[in-house]
Formats: C-alpha cells, structure tokens, sequence
C-alpha cells in the first residue's frame, strides 16, 4: 500500500470513528460497563457508523472510488482497525491489572 | 504523448423489468472530448458509472487499450469520474483534500489556479456550491488518469466558471480522453469533438446539433 493510499484509508477510518463513538456512548447509558463499551465499538457502533455513511454520505465513496480504493476494502481496514485498538487497550487494561492487583 | 484508447460496447442494464441500456457502443482516445446528451432518466449517468465500475450491468465489455476490465476503478487503469453529486467529504479543508487526492507531483500547479488560491485554507462545507463544483472537476482532471468522465460538471458553476472550466477542459484534453454529459448542451457542443445520444437506451453517434431536436432532445420551435 502506498503512502497516498494509507492516508485515505485512515481519513476514512477517522470519519467513521466520531459516529461510532458517538453511538457507543449513547448505548452505554444503558449499560454502563468498559467491556460493553469496547463490544460496542467493534459491533453496534460500527455498523450503525457504517450504515449512517451508506444513507447519508453514498457520494462521498467516489472520492476513495477515485483513488482506486473499493468500499469493502475501507470498511474491513476500519473494522480491524477497531479491534486493533480494542486488543490494544484490552492489554494496557489486563497489564495494569496485574500490575497494581 | 501517449495515445490511449477507451472503448465501450455490448452494455446492457435492467432496472426491474425495464431495459435501460441495450444497444451501446461507445469509443474515446486521447485529445477527445466525447459528449452524451439525453433526456432526464434516458441512462446517461448508469452508463457513466458503468463505464467507472462503481454499478454493476448485465453485461459489458470495457477496454482500455489492449486491457479488458470488470470493475476500471479497482485497478490503476486511469479512468476518473466525477459524479453527478458532491463527493469530497465536507469536513475536509480545500487543502486536506488536495493533499489527499491528488499527487505531490501536481500539488503546486494545482494551488496556482487563481480560484482554488483563494479557497484553499476554507473548509470544504464553507465555500460555495460553484466552488465546490469546480475544486471536483480539478481534481478529477489533475488526477494521474488517462480518461476523465465528467457528469454533468457545469452545474451550479457562475457563467465566468463555466467559461474557465470550458478552457480547463480543452487543455487537460491534451493529455487525456474526456467523456462528457450536461444539460448546458450549448457549452458542451463547444468543446466536444464527438458527440453522441441517447434514446430509449441506444446510443446513437451524432452528426451534427439538428439531431438534438430531431432525436426529441430539444423541443421543436415552430
């Protein structure tokens, strides 16, 4: 992947991070807990950040269409992208954990 | 300069039960400005993306030169679309967008341009819908491609926009073969080399622009 390409496949995965965050933080007014948080964030908030995008924000593909990168593609590097980050903070949590237990 | 060449042929797409294209044969090279006229609805816009790859038809044969292609916008074969609607992303800056979209190579001619000078720093959601226009069609035409298909790019655009936009088009066809559909059918004949229309999904090659009113595009002044 080169440079060009990298850099559209995390604007798109920022632009779908404030929707998800979002979603994610009104769905833990209901279930207030870190796991359902994260849990959120890789499924329901995802898909509903995804699916906001397919309604509302249709045209705004063509500009990643343009540089050659296809839909599937931008939404499988997001949704490992969450997990990533999930996985990430998941250790940091489990380490700490250990760390102070 | 190389010469490229883009041809079409055997589209077919249905939507439900009604035939949308059916008989479509379609050629563009480098230094052409091909245009397609056609009423509301006739297809224009479903071939264009077909042509792109971005909707999928029942059938379609697209080569650009000796390469046949299923989907053209998945692989770097150099076929550049501009969409009816707005595509950049809003919350963009003009300049995020640039350094984004287009390669740094190009950067520094493209932010000469009188009119993107002044919207550069401006937040994609804040400048005017004719600029917004305009800043698309400059990107699709200062992408590394070597077809440019442009839907509908004069809309919204002021008469002096459409007039820069006209030069813009003639001089990027240097270098690449452009595809071109607008209802402004007066600024569009200006600059096409060829011309076709489109009727009850045929597409038919033009002679000349009586064929607009005898082919039911334009209305019949008594």
């Amino acid at each position: 992947m080169n440079n060009k390409k990298a850099r559209l496949f995390i604007e798109f995965y920022k632009s779908t991070l404030f929707y998800n965050v979002l979603i994610t933080v009104v769905t833990l007014l209901f279930n207030p807990s870190i796991y359902f948080f994260f849990i959120s964030l890789c499924a329901v908030g995802f898909c509903a950040s995804i699916l906001f995008k397919e309604f509302y924000k249709k045209d705004q593909y063509y500009f990643y269409y343009n540089c050659h990168i296809q839909k599937k593609h931008l939404i499988l590097f997001s949704f490992l992208s969450n997990i990533l980050i999930v996985a990430i903070i998941l250790i940091i949590l489990l380490w700490l954990n250990i760390l102070y237990m | 300069m190389a010469q490229h060449s883009l041809h079409v042929d055997s589209v077919i797409k249905h939507f439900a039960n009604r035939k949308v294209l059916s008989d479509i044969y379609l050629s563009c090279s480098t230094h052409e400005i091909v245009a397609i006229f056609g009423r509301n609805g006739s297809g224009k816009s479903t071939l264009m993306k077909i042509i792109f790859g971005s909707e999928k038809a029942d059938n379609k044969f697209i080569k650009v030169d000796d390469n046949f292609l299923n989907q053209p916008f998945t692989k770097n074969c150099g076929i550049g679309y501009l969409p009816q609607h707005s595509f950049v992303p809003k919350y963009l800056t003009v300049e995020k967008v640039i350094f984004l979209f287009i390669n740094a190579n190009k950067t520094d001619s493209f932010i000469s341009d009188a009119v993107i000078r002044t919207i550069k720093k401006k937040k994609v959601k804040v400048i005017s819908a004719g600029e917004l226009r305009y800043l698309e069609i400059m990107l699709i035409l200062f992408s590394e491609n070597k077809f440019a298909i442009l839907d509908e790019p004069f809309k919204g655009l002021s008469p002096l926009l459409i007039e820069i936009t006209k030069e813009i088009i003639l001089q990027q066809s240097a270098s690449l073969g452009i595809i071109i559909t607008d209802h402004d059918y007066k600024n569009v004949i200006d600059i096409a080399t060829k011309s076709y229309i489109l009727k009850k999904g045929k597409l038919s090659p033009m002679n000349n622009a009586q064929q607009l009113t005898d082919l039911g595009y334009l209305p019949k002044l008594n």
